[in-house]
C-alpha cells in the first residue's frame, strides 16, 4: 500500500508568473484527501510575492528564506552552525515529499537536507561552478536543457512543473480548491446587459525583448475603444508606469475615455481580485497573463524575443498567441538582438485587435461589438491574409492530455518542426516514467489536422531517427553494464555530442542524455533515449500508413 | 549633558549608613544600603564567574561607596588572583563628587580604588574618554550603579557604548569600502583616507573609478550639444553607480565611505541602506560653489563636511540631522620632511616662493603682482599671458602628489591662496582650510596663507604659519621671511609639529569612526559579534556533531573563523558534499540571496 503523503514541501522561488504556473501541481499534491487526512503543503516562495499567501486556503503555508531562518540581519555565522544543523534536521524530517522546481543553488542545497522523498533540482557536489553542483534528472533535467535548446521544446512549463513534482502532465481545472478568495468577492463579477466588457492590457514583462511597443498598444486600444463597448484597464508594476503614460499620450482624449490606468497602483492581492473579473486579457508573457490563466480569463497574447509560447504560453484551451515568424524567434535570453527587435515589428495592432474580436466572440461577449455580429470566419480570413502578407503567425492552445499549441490555420511543417511535434508526446511518456502512454491515434489526428505533412519529410526523419537509435542501442550494449573502459565511454559521449549537432532536432535529447548519464547512470539514460526514439519511430511509421 | 542637580541626604533604617538623593532619585536603598550593596556585589561576582576574570572592573557611580566596598570584600574573600583585580570608579560630575566627599567618608575606599571624574568638558572629546579610562586595554567589566545609570543616563549610555566598542570591536573585522570619484582633488583625499583606514587596521577596500575618466572626456566628442553631453554624462554616472552596486553585492562591506563627486546616486544610496550597509559621505567641497550636496545629505547615514556654521544651517533647512564637521588633514607617512637633499630635485622644484595648485581667477590676479620674486607656479589651468606665463612650470602640467611634497620641501616660502571664482584677489569671508594648509606644514614647509575663519584655534599665526590679509601684506611678508631664515624655519618646524600631532587623516578617520560607531552601536555590534568566531570555541561547541567538528578541525591552525572562510574551502574541494558542507554552502547562499533581495 502506498504511504500517504501528508506533508509536502515545494520550492518555487521564481517570479509570480512561475508561481501561478505551478498552481496545478500544488493543487495535485496538496489539495487531495488521503486516509491520514488532508495533505498539507509548505511552499517556499520569493519574498517579493509573499503577499500571495492571502488568496490561498489554510492548508497551504507560505515560507520565505527570511522567515524560515527568522534572521533579522545578515547574522548567519559559524557560531550558529550547530544550532542551525539541529534546526534543519528537525525541520526537514517532517516532510514526506520535497519538490524543488527551480534551477537554483540555494534551493538545491536545501533540498538535499530533506530526509524523505525528494524531486527536482538537488545539489550533490562540491564546486564553485553551480552547474556542476546541481544534479537534475527526468523532468528537471529536461527543464534545465530547454533553456539552451529553446526552439526545440514544445512542452508547456505548467506541464513540466507537474512532471517534475507529480510525474504527469498538469490537470487543468476551471477552478482550484487551494485558492480561497474572500467570500463576497469569490465569484466572477457578472456583466449586466449593456455594461462595457472589461479588457485588461498588461504590457510589462521581465525582459525588454518581450515587451511590445507602447505605440502599438496605443493603436490597439484605439481600435478596441472605437469598435467595442469596453472598458480598458492597464495593469502592471510601478516600473511599467512610464509605458502606460506613453500609451495614454498616444491616445486622443475622446478615444481614451474608457481607460483606467492601474499600473503601480495595485498590491499583488488587489491585482489578483481584479484579474479574476476581467473578461479578456491582452498581454505579453507577463505574470498577469499567468495569473489570468488560473482564473480562466480568455486571452490574446503577444510573444516576442525570448518568450517561447510553447514553453510559457497561456494554458487555457483556445488561448490565442500571436508571434513573429522571423527565423531567430524564439531567441535566447542573453543573446544580443542584431535585428533591432524585428520580431516586435512583425506584429501589428490590427491583427491583435482581430484576434481579440475572435476571442470575444468565442467567449460569448459578441454583443459588445459595435459593428453588429462578429463574423468569425471573415475575421479569420483577414488574419490569414495578413499573415501571408506579413511575417507573423497565430497559435491556439489545445489540450491533448497535455498542453499543446497548434497553428490557427493548417500549415506546412518542416523536418525539425515535425520532429519536435512528434517528440513532445514521446517526451511526456519518458518524463512521466511511462505512466502517461502515448496515444498514437490522438497524435496522428491532431498533427494531421493542423499540419500539411509531406511524405518525404516523414521518410527522411524515419531513416535518420532509425540510424540514431542504432547508435544508442550499440551504446547500451557496450556501456549499459557499466563495465566498459572509461576512455571508450568518453569517445561515445563525444559521438553523442556530434549527433546533437548534426541532427539539430535531436540536440535537446542528446543534451538530456548526457546529463542523465552523469546523474542517473547508464541504465536510465539509455532507457530514456531509446524509449523516446522508439516511440517517435512508431508515430512516424504510422504517418506513412495513413 | 548633565542638568544638575539637587542633592539631599536620606537617613536609612540602618543606623550610620545614610543614603542620598540626586534630583529626587535615591542612590542607595533607604532601608538597608549595605545589604543592597552586598547583593549587587554578588551579582558582579556571578558575572565574573560566567564571563571570566577581568583585568579591571569599572564601577559607574561612586555613590556613598557601599557597593564598591562590598565588591572589594567579595573579591578578597574569593581566590587570591581575584583580589588583585583593579577597580576604577567613575563619578560623572565634580558637583556630585564634592557632595559625596563632604557627606560620606570615602577616603579609605579611594585608597583601594582609582577614581575618575568625567565632567561635561571631558565628554566633548570622545576619544579622550576612551584613553582616560583605558577602555582598549585588556578585559574590562563595566558595572553600573542602577541609580546612577538612571540619573546620569547620557553619560552612562556613552560609557556603555565606548566600553562595548572597545571590547567587541576590532577594526580588522570591520569592512569598509572607500568610493572614489573619477578625478579631482577629492580622489587624492580619498586615497589618503584609504591609507588612514589601512593604518588604523580596518579591512578596507577602495573602488577606483579613474578608468572611466577617459570615457567621460570622450563623451564630449560625440556632439557639441551640451544637453546631449550632459545626458551622456549622467548615463555614465548611473553606470558607475550600478558597477558600485555589483561590487557591493559580491562583497558587502559594513560601511561605504563616498568621497565628494563619487557615483552616489539616490538609488544606490537607498539600496545600500536597505541592505543594512551604513553610508558616509565626505563632502570635501565648498558648499557654496558645488551645491549637489542637497541631493546627497538626506540619503546617507553620515554626512561629513569641511564647513560648518552657514552650511549646517542650510543642512538643517533641508531636514538633515546627520552632519558632522570633519576638516581635512595631512598624511604624515607621505607628507614628510625631506632630510636627504637631492641636488637635482632642489634645482627643479626649489625657489624662493612657490605656489602649487590650479589657476583660479583670484590666484591669477594676485600672482600677477608677484612676478618680481623668484616665484614658481605649479599646476594646470594657468591660461595666462606674459609676464605671469613665464612663472608657470613645466608647461602647466598637473603635478603629482609626490612632486607636491618636493615643492613644499624645496621652496623657501609656500604661498597658499584659497581659490575663489568670485573675488578679485582674497576672499575676505573664506572659512574652510584646503588640504594644502595641512600638507605644506606636515612637509616642514613655511606657509603664507590667506586669512581663513577656521584657522582660529587650529593654527597660530606667526607660530605655525603666517597669515596675510592683502596683496601688499603678502609682498611685505614674502620679503621679510626671505630675509629672516631662522624665524622662517622656526615657524615651519612648529607648524609641522602641530599638524602632525593634531591634524592627521588617521585622527580624522578615528573621529569619523567614533561618530559612526557610537551612533550605530547596536547595528554594528550585532553584525560584528557574529562574524569571526573563535575556532577553539567552535570546536568545543560542535563536539557532539562529528562531521561538523571535523570540518572545523581543518581550520584549527586559524585563531578565528568565518562562514565565508569555510565556504571558500568547500568550493575549492572535489567530490560529494557532506551534510555539513551542504548546510554551510546553503547558509551562505541564503545570505547572498537576502543581501541581493534587500538591495533590489
Amino acid at each position: 500500500m502506498e504511504t500517504d503523503r501528508n506533508n509536502v514541501f515545494i520550492f518555487q522561488t521564481r517570479r509570480i508568473g512561475d508561481f501561478f504556473q505551478s498552481i496545478p501541481l500544488i493543487e495535485s499534491v496538496a489539495a487531495t484527501k488521503t486516509n491520514a487526512g488532508i495533505k498539507h503543503a509548505d511552499i517556499l516562495i520569493d519574498e517579493s510575492i509573499y503577499n500571495v499567501k492571502d488568496v490561498f486556503n489554510l492548508g497551504i503555508n507560505f515560507i520565505t528564506y527570511k522567515s524560515l531562518l527568522n534572521y533579522p540581519d545578515i547574522s548567519i555565522s559559524a557560531g550558529r552552525l550547530n544550532e542551525l544543523n539541529l534546526f534543519l534536521s528537525d525541520f526537514t524530517s517532517k516532510y514526506d515529499l520535497a519538490i524543488n522546481l527551480n534551477y537554483d543553488f540555494t534551493n538545491s542545497l536545501f533540498l538535499s537536507f530533506f530526509q524523505n522523498q525528494k524531486k527536482g533540482f538537488i545539489a550533490f557536489n562540491k564546486s564553485s561552478k553551480t552547474a556542476e553542483s546541481i544534479s537534475k534528472t527526468g523532468a528537471a533535467n529536461y527543464l534545465f536543457n530547454i533553456v539552451k535548446n529553446r526552439s526545440l521544446n514544445r512542452i508547456n512549463i505548467v506541464d513540466i512543473y507537474s512532471l517534475i513534482g507529480g510525474e504527469k502532465p498538469a490537470e487543468i481545472k476551471a477552478s482550484y480548491n487551494i485558492i480561497n478568495l474572500k467570500k463576497q468577492l469569490k465569484n466572477k463579477k457578472r456583466l449586466i446587459d449593456g455594461e462595457p466588457i472589461r479588457i485588461c492590457i498588461s504590457m510589462g514583462a521581465t525582459h525588454p525583448k518581450r515587451i511590445w511597443q507602447p505605440e502599438n498598444y496605443a493603436k490597439l486600444i484605439k481600435l478596441l475603444s472605437k469598435n467595442l463597448n469596453c472598458e480598458i484597464i492597464l495593469v502592471g508594476t510601478a516600473e511599467e508606469k512610464p509605458a502606460a503614460e506613453e500609451i495614454k499620450k498616444n491616445i486622443p482624449l475622446d478615444a481614451g475615455a474608457g481607460i483606467t490606468d492601474l499600473t503601480g497602483k495595485t498590491s499583488l492581492q488587489e491585482l489578483i481580485y481584479l484579474i479574476k473579473d476581467f473578461d479578456i486579457i491582452v498581454a505579453s508573457d507577463t505574470g498577469t497573463l499567468h495569473i489570468a490563466q488560473i482564473f480562466n480569463v480568455p486571452s490574446v497574447s503577444i510573444f516576442t524575443g525570448n518568450a517561447n509560447f510553447y514553453e510559457t504560453g497561456p494554458h487555457i484551451e483556445n488561448s490565442y498567441i500571436i508571434y513573429s515568424k522571423i527565423e531567430c524567434y524564439p531567441c535566447l535570453q542573453n543573446e544580443t538582438c542584431r535585428l533591432n527587435f524585428a520580431c516586435k515589428n512583425d506584429i501589428n495592432p490590427e491583427d491583435v485587435f482581430n484576434l481579440t474580436l475572435m476571442q470575444i466572440a468565442r467567449s460569448k461577449l459578441g454583443s459588445a461589438y459595435k459593428g453588429g455580429r462578429i463574423d468569425l470566419s471573415e475575421i479569420r480570413n483577414i488574419i490569414d491574409a495578413n499573415a501571408k502578407k506579413g511575417n507573423f503567425s497565430v497559435a491556439v492552445c489545445k489540450h491533448v492530455d497535455s498542453i499543446h499549441f497548434y497553428p490557427m490555420r493548417k500549415q506546412k511543417i518542416n523536418k525539425t518542426e515535425l520532429a519536435s511535434e512528434v517528440l513532445k508526446f514521446c517526451w511526456i511518456n519518458v518524463l512521466s516514467n511511462g505512466s502517461v502512454k502515448t496515444d498514437k491515434n490522438k497524435v496522428l489526428r491532431y498533427t494531421d489536422k493542423y499540419y500539411k505533412i509531406d511524405e518525404n519529410t516523414v521518410n527522411s526523419l524515419i531513416r535518420e531517427v532509425s540510424f540514431i537509435k542504432t547508435v544508442f542501442e550499440n551504446g547500451l550494449r557496450s556501456f549499459g553494464c557499466g563495465c566498459a573502459d572509461v576512455s571508450y565511454l568518453e569517445k561515445f559521449k563525444e559521438a553523442v555530442k556530434s549527433l546533437g549537432l548534426n541532427y539539430n532536432y535531436l540536440k535537446l535529447a542528446c543534451d538530456y542524455f548526457m546529463d542523465e548519464l552523469k546523474s542517473s547512470g547508464a541504465p536510465k539514460s539509455f532507457g530514456d533515449i531509446l524509449l523516446l526514439l522508439d516511440n517517435a519511430l512508431s508515430i512516424l511509421n504510422s504517418f506513412n500508413s495513413i | 549633558m548633565n542638568n544638575l542637580k539637587n542633592f539631599e541626604i536620606v537617613q536609612t533604617k540602618k543606623n550610620g549608613f545614610p543614603s542620598f538623593k540626586i534630583n529626587g532619585i535615591t542612590v542607595h536603598s533607604v532601608y538597608d544600603p549595605v545589604s543592597e550593596a552586598r547583593k549587587w556585589a554578588a551579582q558582579v561576582m556571578d558575572r565574573i564567574s560566567a564571563e571570566g576574570r577581568p583585568d579591571k572592573i569599572i564601577i559607574f557611580g561612586l555613590g556613598a561607596g557601599y557597593h564598591a566596598e562590598a565588591l572589594i570584600e567579595s573579591l578578597r574573600g574569593s581566590e587570591d588572583r581575584m583580589s588583585k583585580i583593579n577597580i576604577e570608579a567613575i563619578e560623572p560630575s565634580e558637583e556630585s563628587l564634592n557632595f559625596i566627599k563632604n557627606n560620606f567618608n570615602v577616603v579609605k575606599l579611594l585608597e583601594d580604588i582609582k577614581l575618575t571624574v568625567l565632567d561635561s568638558d571631558a565628554l566633548a572629546e570622545i576619544s579622550e574618554i576612551s584613553a582616560k579610562l583605558e577602555l582598549d586595554k585588556g578585559n574590562i567589566l563595566l558595572c553600573g550603579l542602577p541609580s546612577y545609570e538612571k540619573i546620569f543616563s547620557d553619560v552612562y549610555g556613552l560609557i556603555y557604548k565606548l566600553h562595548g566598542i572597545n571590547q567587541f570591536f576590532t577594526p580588522s573585522s570591520f569592512r569598509i569600502l572607500v568610493v572614489q570619484p573619477m578625478y579631482g582633488g577629492s580622489s587624492t583625499i580619498g586615497n589618503y583616507a584609504y591609507s588612514a583606514f589601512l593604518n588604523l587596521g580596518y579591512d578596507v577596500k577602495i573602488l577606483d573609478f579613474s578608468k572611466f575618466y577617459d570615457a567621460y572626456k570622450y563623451l564630449g566628442e560625440f556632439t557639441p550639444n551640451e544637453d546631449h553631453v550632459n545626458t551622456l554624462k549622467q548615463s555614465l554616472f548611473n553606470l558607475m553607480s550600478e558597477a558600485l552596486l555589483s561590487f557591493v553585492f559580491n562583497d558587502p562591506p559594513d560601511l561605504v565611505v563616498f568621497m565628494a563627486q563619487s557615483p552616489a546616486s539616490e538609488r544606490t544610496l537607498l539600496k545600500l541602506r536597505s541592505m543594512g550597509i551604513k553610508t558616509a559621505y565626505w563632502f570635501v567641497e565648498d558648499f557654496r560653489t558645488l551645491t549637489y550636496w542637497n541631493t546627497i545629505a538626506g540619503n546617507v547615514d553620515y554626512f561629513f563636511t569641511i564647513q560648518k556654521d552657514d552650511f549646517f544651517e542650510e543642512l538643517k533647512n533641508i531636514g538633515a540631522n546627520n552632519y558632522h564637521y570633519l576638516p581635512l588633514a595631512c598624511l604624515p607617512g607621505f607628507h614628510k620632511k625631506i632630510t636627504e637633499i637631492n641636488g637635482e630635485d632642489k634645482i627643479r622644484y626649489g625657489s624662493d616662493v612657490s605656489f602649487a595648485g590650479a589657476g583660479y581667477y583670484n590666484r591669477k590676479n594676485v600672482f600677477a603682482q608677484l612676478i618680481d620674486f623668484n616665484f614658481k607656479i605649479w599646476g594646470n589651468d594657468w591660461y595666462v599671458g606674459l609676464p605671469l606665463s613665464l612663472l608657470i612650470q613645466e608647461g602647466g602640467k598637473r603635478f603629482t602628489e609626490e612632486e607636491a611634497v618636493k615643492i613644499y620641501n624645496y621652496s623657501k616660502i609656500n604661498i597658499n591662496l584659497h581659490s575663489s571664482m568670485w573675488h578679485w584677489d582674497i576672499n575676505p569671508n573664506g572659512d574652510f582650510l584646503n588640504p594644502r594648509v595641512y600638507e605644506i606644514l606636515a612637509c616642514g614647509g613655511f606657509q603664507l596663507v590667506d586669512r581663513r575663519k577656521y584657522l582660529e584655534g587650529v593654527f597660530e599665526d606667526g607660530k605655525d604659519l603666517v597669515v596675510f590679509e592683502t596683496v601688499d601684506d603678502l609682498r611685505k611678508k614674502i620679503k621679510y621671511y626671505l630675509e629672516n631664515e631662522e624665524e622662517r624655519q622656526a615657524i615651519a618646524s612648529h607648524g609641522r609639529k602641530t599638524a602632525v600631532m593634531n591634524h592627521t587623516y588617521e585622527s580624522r578617520i578615528r573621529g569619523m569612526m567614533n561618530i559612526i560607531l557610537l551612533d550605530s552601536y547596536g547595528h554594528i555590534k550585532s553584525k560584528l559579534e557574529t562574524r569571526k568566531e573563535n575556532t577553539a570555541g567552535l570546536l568545543k561547541a560542535t563536539e557532539g556533531n562529528k562531521e561538523l567538528h571535523d570540518l572545523i578541525m581543518q581550520f584549527s591552525d586559524k585563531k578565528s573563523l568565518s562562514i565565508k572562510d569555510m565556504v571558500e574551502r568547500i568550493k575549492s574541494g572535489k567530490g560529494r558534499l557532506s551534510k555539513s558542507e551542504a548546510m554551510i554552502l546553503m547558509l551562505w547562499a541564503i545570505k547572498l540571496k537576502l543581501v541581493k533581495l534587500e538591495g533590489l
